[in-house]
């Protein structure tokens, strides 16, 4: 008797939200569905491990609502930017405008990346970024309702809090290129500031095989610390170079900026990267279990190990998603303002919060690789030195140079 | 920069050298005796690199094994597309041996990338030669030194056996005058494909010699191809000794450029082509034809 009265209940509770939750739901939500865009490079140079990382980051987050908020059906598609700006553009001016797409999201490569943010702002439109890295995103080029998750370019080489801990004199190698700049121009500003010294800058040209001179340079510097301002292959062969020539050995510090735990198996594995210090937007261990059981899930999907961007990606989806079924509409003005008002504790950070200006503030980790016989297997590389909290990581809101955010303070 | 630590960069430069030594070599093997401008060479370094990953990965051979196979998986790869392409430009101006290499060049690699990626593999030291001495005025890693001796011994290996010997002559005589050769009863065509796979397979074994110190990415071939082919301009097309003296000395002079001003340093090699070309058009070792 019992059992058959709260199944009762719980049909009439069924029927009361299908009565008042899905009509209001067709009201809400332009199209009657939610239309989420992966707009990245998938045949080029940014493209990694088969280029469907994003694509898996992104449906493991539709795959939690069960594909579906409040009865309106999520989709997610992707396209080609190509690395070319005019190319991203021409896509997401036709992914807003006619395809019914409520956000795009990653965009790798901030070429591209700064290109797509306007034709956003022109348009009231949302876009969530991870793998596009400029901190202009959420400075001067900032635009309303557009969210950069991970990292930027003054995060990464923000690492005067490590000083006390890794050495007070450093040398800096990078590539010859606005990033690398950039990344020289961050560390020279953070490592000084905090009471270190820049004893050495070289710039390498793009696509330069051999590190070994530029190693030989850093020894002869006697620094404490070698930060790597280049990426990809480069940055790579910079690591092997700084183990063959006995630096790491030595006890010098090596710092990739751009490394990722997930790209040591790529870099010679334990045994080439042993030692070396990074600071990472996220680890597996950045919110347990939440953390851990992602990580696990994104790697049965892709086969390779979850990168910190990927991790960064699904947060902000996941995010937005929630946003859209508390508010009940895809709406990006109702959407960021629920986004900005609630923490953001999920597998990728554990309190973070987004700003005015987009910038979605949370902790980095750094980290130190272990040695080979120190770890217990694939997914066990790293040890954790210190949590550097997310407002000592990023950039102060007021220092950004966002439009909006100096119009609101005044 | 004091005396001693330049010393160590001038040994840095004759390692980076002789890998220009070993791939110009080849190139200029494969253009003195077939006319043939191969810009696939880039591709054949990369295989090299590449095979020798292979072998580890899915077969557990190590170094040494893959030190000789694959090197010979890269000539035999080279001499297929020999005897089925590039054979059938021989009689045809320069510039399509030059086009038709340069596609395979691009096919090689777009698979390679297509296949695996450009995130790149390792591939880890033979265990006998990890760790190194210090010499002072620098610490030299074992594998640099044995990258040295390896390809020097090579080198001047390939350059006695086209210069001093009677197969050498056979070879040099059968490019020259092919049909008088075969008048002696050589067989040409066999000899020209041998050493089409000869070329090839020293650039196999530059890749298989770089594969521990460098990533094995599918994008390493594009990387050197042009340093190479400005080594073999400055040393004069088809000059055996010419590629094996200037891929030295200019690994040197690139590698004194990282310390004074880094930024060129990959430009340094094509401004001394520039000059070489203005005042010797033949290159510093090449006769005029």
């Amino acid at each position: 008797m019992r059992f058959s009265w709260s199944l009762t209940a719980g049909a009439a509770l069924a029927a009361v939200v299908v009565l008042c939750g899905a009509p209001g739901a067709q009201a809400q939500y332009s199209d009657n569905k939610i239309k989420l865009g992966i707009l990245d490079d998938f045949s080029g140079p940014y493209c990694t491990d088969n280029c469907m990382s994003p694509v898996n980051a992104v449906q493991i987050a539709v795959d939690e609502f069960g594909g579906k908020i409040n009865g309106v059906q999520i989709e997610v598609i992707h396209g080609d930017h190509q690395d070319k700006p005019d190319v991203g553009v021409a896509l997401a001016e036709r992914w807003y405008d006619t395809e019914q797409v409520d956000a795009i999201l990653d965009v790798v490569y901030s070429g591209v990346a700064l290109a797509v943010q306007e034709v956003a702002r022109q348009r009231n439109k949302a876009v969530l970024y991870s793998m596009a890295g400029s901190d202009a995103l959420t400075g001067k080029a900032c635009a309303p309702f557009s969210a950069q998750w991970t990292y930027d370019t003054y995060q990464l080489p923000n690492l005067g809090e490590a000083v006390p801990m890794l050495g007070k004199t450093w040398f800096i190698l990078s590539a010859d290129y606005a990033y690398g700049k950039a990344l020289v121009a961050g560390v020279t500003r953070s490592v000084t500031n905090a009471g270190g010294t820049i004893v050495g800058t070289v710039f390498h040209p793009f696509g330069t095989a051999d590190m070994s001179s530029f190693m030989l340079q850093a020894q002869a510097s006697k620094a404490q610390v070698i930060a790597l301002g280049d990426a990809g292959p480069d940055m790579t062969n910079a690591i092997k170079a700084a183990n063959e020539f006995g630096l790491i050995a030595s006890g010098v510090k090596v710092v990739p900026l751009s490394m990722d735990l997930s790209a040591i198996a790529g870099a010679g594995g334990l045994q080439a990267t042993q030692g070396m210090i990074m600071a990472l937007p996220w680890y597996r261990d950045a919110n347990p279990p939440k953390s851990e059981a992602w990580a696990a899930e994104f790697e049965k999907r892709q086969g390779s190990m979850a990168p910190y961007l990927m991790a960064g990606l699904y947060s902000a989806v996941r995010t937005y998603l929630l946003a859209a079924q508390a508010t009940g509409t895809d709406d990006p003005k109702k959407i960021f303002e629920w986004m900005r008002g609630h923490v953001v504790d999920d597998a990728f950070t554990g309190h973070g919060v987004l700003r005015a200006d987009g910038r979605m503030v949370h902790d980095v980790y750094l980290v130190q690789v272990k040695k080979p016989s120190e770890s217990t297997g694939p997914r066990d590389l790293a040890n954790l030195l210190a949590v550097i909290p997310g407002d000592k990581a990023f950039r102060p809101l007021d220092q950004g140079g966002c439009p909006t955010v100096a119009a609101a303070g005044k | 920069m004091s005396a001693t630590a330049l010393f160590g960069q001038l040994l840095l430069g004759l390692i980076n050298g002789s890998f220009y030594a070993m791939l110009s070599l080849g190139l200029a093997i494969i253009f003195g005796l077939l006319a043939i401008v191969n810009a696939a060479q880039g591709a054949f370094y990369m295989l090299g690199a590449f095979i020798a990953w292979m072998l580890f990965q899915y077969l557990g051979i190590g170094y040494w094994a893959s030190f000789v196979l694959a090197p010979l998986a890269v000539a035999i790869i080279g001499m297929i597309l020999e005897r089925t392409l590039i054979r059938r430009v021989y009689n045809l101006d320069h510039l399509y041996g030059l086009l038709l290499t340069l596609g395979l060049f691009q096919i090689i690699q777009g698979m390679f990338v297509h296949w695996y990626g450009t995130s790149g593999q390792p591939y880890d030291y033979p265990d006998i030669l990890t760790g190194g001495h210090n010499l002072g005025f620098m610490f030299l890693p074992t594998y640099r030194a044995w990258v040295v001796v390896a390809s020097l011994i090579f080198c001047f290996g390939t350059w006695y056996a086209i210069e001093k010997t009677r197969l050498g002559a056979y070879l040099r005589a059968a490019t020259e005058n092919p049909t008088l050769v075969r008048a002696f009863g050589i067989n040409v065509p066999m000899l020209v494909t041998l050493a089409f796979g000869g070329g090839v397979a020293l650039a196999g074994l530059a890749g298989v010699l770089a594969a521990p110190i460098y990533q094995v990415n599918p994008l390493m071939g594009g990387n050197i191809l042009t340093t190479v082919f400005a080594v073999v301009v400055v040393g004069g097309f088809g000059s055996i000794l010419g590629a094996i003296v200037t891929g030295l000395a200019l690994g040197v002079l690139e590698g004194f450029s990282k310390v004074f001003y880094p930024e060129a340093s990959n430009m340094v090699i094509f401004a001394v082509m520039i000059v070489v070309l203005m005042i010797k058009p033949a290159g510093l070792f090449g006769r005029e034809r």
